[in-house]
């Protein structure tokens, strides 16, 4: 009996693949992709646990164990302002990217006039393109505290004595950071959203016109209760992104003197492990991040899930 | 016909893109490492007989700007394809040197002949198996194992197992061809306004630009800032936040920029973060700061902003950043500020001044800023050799250095004489590098006299130095101070001092005590620059470096200074053992 239970899910299987056969096979490269690039190089994570060396074989290395996670977490407290500055910044743009697009992409809704929409949007999206140097010398060009224009400007003008040190106070750091990102995102973020409201029938909001609902009341009981489920979608895929920052955006705007709470995680791995030549222990913090945001998606997709109803997985 | 269509298509998708991936790793990978094309030399022969071999192109990583793309496009380039047959090619590589080193390293793509600028990064190359040994060459090169004899030993102490893996740039040096100071660059027209003060201590510095500023508030219709440092480099917060240690005696820039300090007096490596001289340079920023004085900019300004502001003559002086005014200078001239331009002026430390010591000028026994070596990537190695012992031949090194004899100088009573062709050069980078001059430094310039008694660079010439580097404005300054040249109050108030053994010092990047050294590093840099900005008042200076210098101390950084002495101890019985 077990045996003929077995033999059918099979041939069900079986069944289903050779059916679908030409979708399997047009997903066969993603998979391989997938597999090739995140999947193998995951074998690279025994450099954690050796004294791991260039040129030298593995063979011929020293098995040490934890010690470089010990390193990391009781050895050194970088862990503590590491955490502290990539949760806040990265926290801060997810939720300010996400609401900047949703209020974008509503608002844009609205427009009456198609053509200007459409070119407004076209233009929000062109800072998508421009590449994180690029906007950092636009960046010293504008808020340099003795050289930007803004700033001298503001000095020029008399309404400040000195510059704002926006790209080397600490205390700028974040907000900073957060509005260039979001900024750059938004036109991007916004066409997940456009397209959701694109999918919204059009009877329910003939129906509400004919209940007399004016266009913030279509907006608030129609087009946001529509867009919340795409909000919740990429509220859980990005949780898992958490702790990863943007390297290049970091990389240019990390200084001596912002580092406090400019340095983040990814510019941490960086330089120990690429610029110290200290592979072990970047890997090591590397596998940390990764457990981390794995735990973190599973847990927003679980309170997503029991809260709302909704889920990826 | 159409399931046939259906059943192809998948597969026709799927091939598309598999070809698509391996095609694109295999181009556009932009390696550095592998030589050009028409490199199918069987490597026969030993001679310079460049008609027996195929061309053979080297491709060089560079961060100068320069129009040629190829050597043989400058006078010096050709000289060396004809005799050769080999060319170099320039690629140039903005950006950290360091990091790119320790990338080319992990991911094997170096190139045939790689520029490193410390000995830790030497040292990893070395250990990871990147380099050739020369040890071979070396018995069938005389001239180069006679120019370099002082060096070698040091060069093969560096390595991980007293082979020779490498050469170097600028060494040897003869003291009177290079007064190496590096102090502050000083707009000369601040100087005249306030009557050619003889600015030493850090006080008089002070005053001095606190005063400049109130007389140029702008200059060319912006705010006078006054002074620059590019702290944003690599080299910067690291490297010249803290130099002010070696503006006086005891202490000499022997040991680099990491975790120590060669104590030249005593014979023994110090902590760096923890020494006095080191301490009153902070403090001498963070006053300057505090006045207004320092660019707040300093701390993101690379290099090149740097120069862009000194440029402009915007700025009234620059720290330690003094090796480009030369250019900086014909620019202003050209521009029609000829009273802008830039002197470099000593500086001491309070302490300093009061200790009234001789100021310790590095004379460099070896230099790993230039270190120079084959790769295992290098398809003709022994081509290189080849090249690289006629370039440390007397042939050699006049022609790189001095130039073509009848074009670039003749030869009077026995003496190179500069021509005017040469003379231009000197002020014009284009014409400079159209001769090739600067082009070939990883072949090993050398700072010493050629068999007539003058420096094989001419323009080192002690005797006519300042007339050919200096513009009348410049010299006129010096005058105007009572120096009798540009090194005068230099020369006077120091003395040289041999790095030896010290500059080849170096820890295993990978050792516990390597990774402490570079934990050192790190807390340094980020603390220098909150001294620097935080402290309002001499006591919050004080009280901070104190709870800083506290949380240092848990580093145990005692034990890296024990490991650099006791390397020292060690390398002092080895050397011997190498010469």
């Amino acid at each position: 009996m077990g045996n003929t239970i077995v033999q059918v899910r099979k041939s069900k299987l079986v069944t289903t693949l050779v059916k679908q056969r030409y979708l399997f096979l047009m997903l066969l490269p993603a998979i391989v992709l997938v597999f090739l690039f995140s999947y193998i190089p995951l074998a690279g994570w025994i450099i954690a646990f050796v004294n791991y060396r260039p040129g030298i074989g593995f063979s011929s290395l020293q098995w040490t164990g934890l010690q470089q996670f010990t390193n990391f977490f009781a050895k050194s407290n970088d862990y503590i302002y590491l955490l502290r500055n990539t949760l806040a910044m990265n926290i801060g743009s997810l939720i300010t990217n996400l609401v900047t697009a949703f209020i974008f992409a509503l608002l844009i809704n609205e427009i009456r006039v198609r053509i200007f929409g459409k070119l407004i949007q076209t233009v929000t999206f062109f800072p998508f393109f421009i590449s994180w140097v690029i906007i950092y010398s636009f960046s010293s060009s504008l808020f340099a505290t003795s050289a930007g224009a803004i700033n001298e400007t503001l000095v020029g003008w008399g309404i400040v004595e000195e510059g704002f040190n926006f790209l080397g106070d600490p205390k700028y750091a974040w907000v900073f950071m957060i509005a260039l990102g979001a900024w750059k995102y938004l036109g991007y973020n916004s066409v997940i959203f456009i397209s959701s409201i694109a999918s919204i029938s059009n009877e329910y909001y003939e129906a509400a016109e004919i209940d007399g609902a004016n266009r913030f009341q279509r907006a608030w009981y129609i087009t946001i209760p529509s867009m919340i489920p795409t909000l919740i979608v990429l509220l859980i895929l990005n949780s898992g992104w958490i702790l990863n920052s943007n390297f290049e955006q970091f990389y240019l705007f990390t200084n001596p003197t912002n580092w406090e709470r400019m340095e983040v995680l990814d510019i941490y791995i960086y330089k120990y492990g690429l610029q110290l030549l200290n592979f072990p222990y970047a890997t090591a913090v590397g596998i940390m991040k990764t457990f981390v945001s794995l735990i973190l998606i599973i847990a927003v997709n679980s309170i997503s899930k029991k809260a709302t109803g909704r889920a990826i997985f | 016909m159409k399931e046939l269509w259906k059943m192809m298509l998948p597969v026709v998708v799927v091939l598309s893109l598999v070809t698509l991936v391996a095609c694109s790793s295999e181009s556009g990978s932009g390696s550095d490492s592998a030589p050009s094309a028409a490199t199918q030399n069987d490597g026969q022969g030993d001679s310079g007989n460049a008609g027996t071999k195929e061309e053979y192109v080297i491709k060089l990583l560079t961060e100068a700007t320069m129009k040629q793309k190829r050597s043989d496009e400058t006078e010096i380039g050709k000289i060396i394809k004809e005799k050769f047959n080999m060319v170099f090619e320039y690629v140039q590589t903005p950006g950290n040197k360091a990091d790119k080193l320790n990338l080319m390293l992990a991911g094997g793509d170096y190139p045939e002949i790689v520029s490193i600028s410390d000995n830790v990064t030497f040292d990893k190359y070395a250990r990871a198996g990147a380099l050739v040994a020369l040890d071979d060459f070396l018995k069938n090169a005389p001239e180069f194992a006679e120019r370099y004899k002082e060096q070698i030993p040091l060069w093969k102490l560096a390595g991980p197992d007293g082979k020779l893996f490498k050469w170097e740039g600028d060494v040897p040096v003869d003291f009177q061809n290079n007064v190496e100071v590096n102090d502050i660059g000083v707009r000369i027209d601040a100087l005249q306004q306030q009557g050619w003060p003889n600015l030493v201590s850090t006080d008089d510095y002070i005053q001095f630009l606190k005063q400049a500023l109130k007389d140029n508030p702008t200059t060319n219709g912006q705010k006078t800032i006054g002074m620059v440092v590019p702290f944003a480099e690599p080299w910067g917060m690291q490297g010249v936040s803290g130099a002010m240690y070696e503006k006086g005696g005891r202490y000499s820039p022997a040991a680099g920029n990491l975790g120590v300090l060669w104590n030249d007096t005593d014979r023994k490596f110090e902590d760096y973060m923890r020494n006095e001289y080191v301490k009153e340079g902070l403090e001498f920023f963070n006053r300057l700061y505090r006045e207004g004085i320092l660019d707040k900019d300093s701390f993101t300004d690379k290099a090149d902003q740097v120069m862009e502001k000194l440029n402009s003559g915007r700025a009234l002086s620059v720290w330690y950043l003094v090796w480009g005014l030369s250019e900086t200078n014909q620019g202003l001239i050209k521009a029609g500020n000829p009273e802008m331009q830039y002197i470099n002026m000593p500086i001491r430390s309070m302490k300093q001044v009061e200790r009234n010591e001789k100021r310790l000028i590095r004379v460099e026994d070896s230099r790993s800023h230039a270190t120079f070596a084959i790769t295992k990537n290098a398809k003709h190695p022994e081509r290189i050799q080849e090249l690289l012992a006629w370039a440390a031949s007397e042939e050699g090194r006049l022609l790189l250095q001095s130039g073509i004899e009848g074009k670039h100088y003749t030869i009077q009573d026995g003496k190179r004489v500069p021509t005017e062709t040469y003379l231009s050069a000197l002020k014009d980078t284009e014409l400079y590098q159209q001769i090739g001059f600067g082009m070939f430094t990883f072949l090993g310039n050398v700072l010493t006299n050629a068999s007539d008694g003058l420096p094989y660079s001419l323009s080192l010439d002690p005797t006519i130095r300042d007339d050919l580097s200096l513009t009348p404005e410049t010299k006129d300054a010096y005058h105007q101070l009572g120096w009798a040249n540009s090194k005068d109050y230099f020369l006077k108030t120091g003395e040289s001092a041999h790095t030896g053994i010290v500059g080849a010092i170096s820890l295993d990047a990978t050792s516990e005590v390597g990774a402490l050294q570079q934990k050192m590093v790190d807390f340094r840099v980020k603390n220098s620059a909150k001294l620097i900005v935080e402290p309002k008042t001499d006591e919050q200076f004080e009280s901070l470096y104190q709870s800083i210098i506290s949380e240092y101390a848990k580093l145990e950084p005692e034990e890296v200074v024990d490991e650099y002495n006791r390397l020292y101890q060690e390398k002092l019985e080895q050397v011997e053992q190498l010469k």
